[in-house]
């Protein structure tokens, strides 16, 4: 998450600032400015922060209302706090195949949907791209949500477009102390913040209990956001330092005879790991990193036991 | 006499509200120390304030976490305690309570309060037993432990846990035993409006090694949806922890005076005096208002006369949860299609809410003691402009 043109002293000034307003937490003027620019960054209506990226599953699937008897649609693989959420609600996740990106497999959706389903989670694992149009045009035949789940939201794209524009919700992972947001358009907000607060409606100045909110009570205190809207400005910065550092280390992995596993066509990767197929190359494992995610099925398995991932950050 | 601040006198109040929270270097530092670390992943700071809590409070096991909501899910959860399952809890208190029930998806059962306490009735309590239920929340309101007396006796001999929301009692203790050690885990809430806050965080307590063990895969996020406290909230917060002991004298001498000076009153009254809480959390000051003793002066006018006068007052939880509409909601009902919201059986919970209960917010508390002299002065105060005050009505 650290970029070049990233700045200890103007964090730390900001951060002194925070302090001083005795305001510390309870969506304050941080974290709201904050989702302001996240929400402008991925062109969509309001963002909401939340404590943490397990907090920020469970919130978007409260707002919509999943309890137990209802089945979510997840990737193979992904990152294990997403069936944490879903089970947490009560409801049952139902994994779709990935391939080799280890990102979902459209064609598979159709086996996945039952008359229980209620919304799918796609996820751009490791910063490679889902096919999201083909996604999207499911989830829209069955009046479905999608959830685009993605910890670079500014940097994946597909034809073009940030995957954001494709889903419903984006629930972005930020790596700044386990932060969730939530990104998503006027019509849903007000149900997202629901969800996620304690005591008023959306938009309301004030007061206790009002009644309307069930709240999972997931806001963040005001430190986090004064980091996330520096980072926000560095975003630029830090995908072209990213793409860079990509063509290199691929570069270079080619050069000792890796196997790439490209992206997707139409799809820009975040750049933020790179993918190889194992083949027999043991030896790549030693530098590869560990990866944040968990398969659940006997191909997602065989997927991620087959792929090296190699950090550019 | 003089003339109320609600028609244009002078307010009573001379200085500024006591700011809150206070902070200076060492908060600062801590901040700034961990700011350098925001990647997810490292505990130091984390593992320094459960340190520091389990110190201060003489509990065995602290987990700091996200907020004092989450931390009462992933107790229950790693109880077990779900689908099919009832807790009871009181529904004077705010909607988290409840809903950290539901969001396991088991079953929140109403029960009332006592009159001069406003926590939870044991006697109540056992009124309200089945073979489902399994745990009992006691909320600690304004920091005042619930009658440990009877509820750690009544919870063993029917088996069920005792979950003890502490949210806004940090500090409190109960014939000297800190608060989360009666149960089987105390939660604690450190948002903003607490009084040991850093913004928003949670503290989990607990005494026995079990239950810490069981907690554990739940603090770290490995199960459910909990997730410990970041580095910066960590490091604010063992900062703010030094603070806490001399701003709980302060709170608690202010506290004394208040209730000496409200018992000469007759429209108002402290909550009832008990030797056995040996420290009282007072992130609020509760007190009972009666308007028969006052002309009928509606609670919401005095309300607004004392708050006038430069003591910002509330009226409580004046919508207690049984009645919150979101609780009707299709939602709630799918989750828990017992869930049972009438008034009956809840005549103690409706009088605070509707007629008696108002507060003081616990910063009030770190005023001087001439503040607190001339807060008190307030009341008597409005009580001598009472029939000016009844013409607001009119
Ligand atoms: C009694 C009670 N329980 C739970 C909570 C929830 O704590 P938090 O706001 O940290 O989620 C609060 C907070 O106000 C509370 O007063």
């Amino acid at each position: 998450m650290r970029s070049a043109s990233f700045s200890q002293d103007v964090l730390n000034q900001k951060i002194k600032e925070t302090l001083d307003k005795h305001v510390w937490g309870t969506v304050g003027p941080e974290s709201k400015e904050a989702a302001r620019s996240f929400a402008a960054l991925l062109g969509r209506d309001a963002a909401l922060f939340c404590s943490s990226h397990a907090g920020a599953a469970e919130t978007v699937l409260r707002a919509l209302e999943l309890c137990h008897g209802d089945e979510v649609i997840l990737p193979a693989v992904c990152s294990p706090f997403l069936k944490e959420a879903v089970e947490a609600v009560g409801a049952k996740p139902v994994f779709c195949e990935v391939d080799e990106t280890l990102t979902m497999r459209a064609e598979n959706l159709a086996f996945c949907r039952t008359d229980k389903t209620q919304a799918v989670f796609c996820e751009q694992s490791l910063g490679y791209v889902c096919n999201m149009p083909e996604i999207r045009r499911f989830t829209k035949e069955h009046d479905l949500p999608l959830i685009d789940v993605t910890s670079s939201p500014y940097a994946t794209r597909f034809d073009d477009k940030p995957t954001a524009e494709y889903a419903d919700i984006v629930l972005a992972a930020l790596p700044v102390q386990n932060t969730g947001v939530l990104v998503t358009d006027e019509e849903f907000i007000g149900k997202l913040y629901a969800a996620h607060h304690c005591g008023n409606p959306y938009g309301h100045p004030g007061g206790l209990n009002t009644g309307v909110c069930l709240g999972g009570d997931m806001r963040i205190d005001e430190f986090r956001p004064t980091i996330i809207r520096y980072l926000i400005t560095a975003a630029d910065e830090r995908r072209r330092q990213s793409n860079s550092l990509r063509i290199r280390i691929s570069e270079a992995l080619l050069q000792n005879g890796a196997e790439l596993i490209p992206v997707r066509e139409g799809a820009d990767s975040s750049g933020e790991y790179i993918l190889c197929r194992t083949s027999g190359k043991e030896s790549c494992r030693d530098k590869a990193i560990r990866i944040p995610l968990r398969a659940y099925t006997e191909q997602g398995r065989i997927a991620l036991s087959n792929a090296v991932a190699y950090t550019t950050l | 006499m003089s003339k109320l601040a609600l028609f244009g006198g002078s307010p009573l109040r001379e200085g500024p509200v006591p700011a809150f929270p206070e902070f200076g270097r060492g908060e600062e530092e801590a901040l700034l120390r961990a700011a350098g670390n925001f990647d997810a992943g490292l505990d130091s700071e984390r593992r320094a304030l459960e340190a520091a809590y389990c110190n201060f409070s003489g509990i065995r096991h602290t987990f700091a976490v996200t907020n004092g909501t989450v931390t009462l899910e992933m107790i229950l959860r790693s109880l077990g305690i779900g689908r099919g399952d009832e807790v009871i809890l009181p529904s004077y208190t705010f909607i988290a309570t409840v809903s950290s029930v539901l969001f396991v998806g088991a079953t929140p059962v109403f029960c009332d309060i006592e009159p001069d306490t406003f926590d939870l009735s044991a006697a109540a309590v056992e009124q309200k037993i089945t073979e489902r239920t399994r745990a009992v929340i006691p909320v600690y309101i304004g920091g005042r432990p619930a009658d440990l007396d009877l509820f750690v006796p009544l919870c063993k001999k029917h088996g069920l846990y005792l979950i003890e929301d502490a949210a806004q009692a940090v500090g409190a203790t109960w014939r000297d035993e800190p608060v989360g050690s009666f149960g089987e885990f105390g939660s604690v809430s450190c948002q903003a409006s607490k009084n040991l806050t850093c913004g928003e965080g949670g503290l989990v307590l607990t005494n026995s090694d079990k239950n810490a063990e069981r907690f554990a895969p739940y603090y770290l996020g490995e199960k459910g949806t909990g997730a410990p406290l970041g580095e910066m909230q960590s490091a604010l917060l063992a900062a703010q922890l030094t603070r806490l002991n001399y701003q709980m004298q302060i709170r608690e001498a202010n506290a004394r005076l208040l209730d000496k000076r409200l018992s000469e009153l007759g429209f108002v009254k402290p909550m009832k005096e008990d030797a056995r809480i040996t420290r009282h959390g007072l992130h609020l000051y509760i007190f009972r208002y009666f308007e028969e003793a006052m002309d009928y002066i509606p609670r919401a006018t005095f309300i607004k006369a004392l708050s006038a006068e430069g003591y910002e007052t509330a009226a409580g939880y004046s919508r207690p949860c049984h009645r919150s509409p979101i609780l009707q909601s299709d939602y709630v009902r799918r989750i828990a299609p017992t869930l049972n919201l009438s008034d009956e059986g809840l005549d103690e919970t409706v009088r605070a809410a509707d007629r008696t209960g108002a507060w003081f917010y616990q910063s009030l508390l770190l005023g001087s003691r001439a503040e607190t002299e001339r807060m008190a002065d307030a009341f008597v105060k409005i009580y001598e402009n009472r029939d000016e005050l009844r013409k607001e009505i009119l």
